[in-house]
């Protein structure tokens, strides 16, 4: 594997062997007869590519039920639903779109496609279709090159014998993108985010082979996707692939004001399809980051099958945000809670299934070692239930309601993190009345970087952090007429951070090793809503 | 510093002096030539590597053997975030025709070279992504 061994350990064994034990074995017959099936076809790159539509489509006029088969997303050309669920839900979509008028359009749309793709490739490949290597090509289809010489590092394997054998230049010396080994186009494509790596697959049958490689799929990321990829001329008819919609130069992309609430329903559908996939490919998913309103249109169950079905328990890093989705064009969906109770019993729900969620959640993600998600900063239950049970290192808590007060067992528990270093809170309170100014212990050993320049109105009892080296503080709050009162309930953050965190390198952007005394005075004066100049 | 290792292109016979420095760079081959003194051994035919390539993969080496060594990429930060931009040098060196690059990848690929593998397969990876927005461009 030479120059790839270092990041990309485990790919090459797993193109070959793809392990899809979570699969039903009618599914993995099926898997495997459509391989050997796109082995044996294509002749040349060229039908190769109308080879891929015409299949499926052939596939989809004899069985009505298959009709989700439809390659309306290029991530999933022939990905069967396992789960009864998703299953139903997706058949109402798309019997909801399957009619003849919309097939014919999506077939024309795909011839377009595949020119379009059949361009692309050989801007990228210097090869012509009838070249005299498109047979070695098909021949190797699924064997990986240079396999043998990367894997042992004895000295017999790399006598020149041997590597004579493996030589990769063709007849006339010339080497094309066609003639890379497996190895190199993977690396290529792994520096592809998702989508363009989608549309690759459909380029031709060697590259959607190793774009199915579990390795390149391990970090997903379903913000990359957008709500709809532009309308093309035809606007009635919505698009259906965003590979389509790229590819007639739709630029404007996501003009919500054109979209239609099928178009969130079609986005939907697409991030199911990608979800199918990745089940049917089985990556070790080492990063996760989605946005979804965790309480609507079904997204909590989306994302728990993605869970139980895919190997997560590797996930190093999560950013989830559970209380919004930003691609659902808000406008067209008019919410009948006006009340604000009905809003807040809302809130209330949410809260309760994401706590649901992240239980299950957390048990399944062992080895995470970077949280960012809107905390919701009450829950006293979800902060026990995060907190011991992981080995954090960074930890991002965002605010999750506009105001809100949390307990300081909240806090007490974030210092049951042992290896917890980086923290990022944010906390707004409210700014209720002089006398009620509540503020917080912040303890932990690790606690290397704190930063609470998010909070508002945020003080700090006392901290107890003798690993902390920065602190990122913004503005002190601007409270309070009565200063007898304050400063009975807020300490003076000056005494706390000497007191608390004596190994601090950096206050903001100022290194204290660099100031003088005095200097160092005022900064922290400056920073302390007790001691800050007053200007009158 | 003196030559460590004798190496050939697979299309000629021009034999290349590799000193230690570079050689370090070659992760997959440098083994062979341990602690044995190859200076008076047969040169070693490279397959996959043109001799033309080659001589562009030894002058990467010399502009790049100060480099510190690459850090795996984490999960920490997204990939295209992990790849650092390319330099000047660098972009001037790469602007050759697609064969030329296909056959520095290879020869990176194959000689272990971590760095220059990784900024050709950026190149592809932003030629793929960069010719299907101008395709769309000029398909409109």
């Amino acid at each position: 594997m030479l120059g790839m061994q270092n990041d990309n350990n485990e790919c090459r064994p797993q193109l070959v062997s793809r392990h899809s034990s979570n699969l039903p074995a009618n599914h993995r017959n099926n898997t495997k007869k459509q391989a050997l099936s796109r082995r044996s076809r294509s002749a040349s790159p060229c039908v190769k590519k109308y080879s891929v539509y015409t299949v499926i489509l052939n596939r989809t006029k004899n069985d009505p039920t298959s009709s989700m088969i439809t390659p309306k997303s290029p991530q999933l050309p022939s990905i069967r639903k396992s789960s009864s669920h998703l299953a139903t839900k997706s058949l109402k979509a798309s019997r909801h779109l399957a009619n003849t008028k919309q097939r014919s359009q999506c077939f024309n749309d795909f011839k377009k496609n595949a020119i379009l793709y059949k361009s692309v490739w050989e801007n990228v490949s210097s090869v012509k279709s009838n070249g005299p290597f498109v047979t070695d090509v098909n021949s190797n289809f699924s064997c990986l090159p240079y396999t043998k010489a990367s894997y042992s590092s004895s000295r017999q394997e790399w006598c020149p014998v041997q590597l004579e054998t493996q030589t990769y230049h063709t007849g006339d010396g010339t080497i094309t993108f066609d003639h890379l080994p497996n190895e190199c186009i993977l690396k290529i494509f792994s520096y592809l985010n998702q989508l363009e790596r989608g549309r690759c697959m459909f380029v031709c049958w060697k590259w959607y082979a190793v774009a199915q490689t579990p390795m390149i799929w391990s970090h997903i990321n379903f913000r990359e996707f957008n709500l709809c990829y532009g309308h093309g001329p035809n606007t009635e008819l919505p698009q259906y692939l965003d590979a389509e919609h790229t590819a007639q130069g739709v630029t404007q992309v996501n003009t919500k004001t054109q979209c239609t609430k099928s178009c969130y329903g079609k986005y939907i559908t697409r991030i199911e399809r990608y979800i199918l996939f990745l089940i049917d490919i089985q990556p070790k998913i080492k990063r996760l980051e989605f946005s979804f309103d965790l309480l609507k249109d079904g997204w909590v169950e989306i994302i728990k099958h993605l869970i139980r079905h895919t190997t997560v328990s590797e996930i190093e890093y999560v950013d989830m945000d559970w209380q919004d989705t930003p691609v659902k064009p808000q406008h067209l969906f008019s919410d009948s809670y006006v009340r604000l109770q009905d809003i807040m019993y809302e809130t209330r729900r949410r809260h309760r299934s994401f706590t649901q969620f992240l239980e299950e959640f957390i048990e399944l993600i062992p080895h995470v070692k970077t949280l960012v998600m809107p905390f919701h900063w009450p829950s006293v239950k979800a902060a026990k239930l995060v907190f011991p049970s992981t080995n954090l290192v960074n930890l991002v808590l965002k605010k999750s309601t506009v105001l809100q007060i949390p307990s300081q067992e909240v806090f007490d528990e974030l210092s049951k993190i042992t290896d917890l270093e980086r923290l990022l809170i944010e906390v707004w309170m409210p700014n209720v009345s002089n006398d009620f100014l509540a503020s917080y212990c912040i303890k932990s050993r690790s606690l290397k970087y704190l930063d609470l320049s998010q909070c508002k109105n945020f003080n700090i009892k006392s901290v107890d952090l003798p690993s902390l080296e920065v602190l990122i503080v913004g503005r002190p709050p601007t409270l309070c007429s009565n200063q007898r009162i304050r400063q009975s309930t807020v300490p003076c953050l000056c005494k706390v951070i000497r007191r608390g965190a004596p190994h601090l390198r950096r206050i903001n952007c100022h290194i204290l090793e660099e100031m003088t005394v005095n200097e160092i005075d005022i900064l922290l004066k400056s920073i302390c809503p007790i001691c800050k100049p007053r200007h009158h | 510093m003196a030559t460590i290792a004798q190496l050939k292109g697979w299309d000629s016979e021009e034999v290349f002096n590799v000193d230690g420095e570079i050689l370090n760079q070659f992760s997959s081959i440098k083994e062979l030539f341990g602690n044995a003194d190859a200076s008076n051994s047969e040169p070693l035919s490279l397959p996959n590597v043109s001799a033309a390539t080659f001589q562009k993969v030894i002058e990467w080496c010399k502009h790049h053997k100060d480099d510190p060594s690459l850090p795996p990429l984490k999960c920490n930060k997204a990939i295209s975030e992990q790849i650092k931009d390319v330099s000047d040098w660098d972009r001037e060196f790469l602007h050759v025709d697609q064969k030329t690059l296909c056959e520095l990848i290879l020869a990176a690929g194959y000689l272990g070279i971590d760095g220059l593998f990784r900024l050709t397969c950026k190149t592809v990876a932003d030629m793929i992504s960069g010719t299907t927005s101008d395709e769309n461009n000029f398909q409109h």
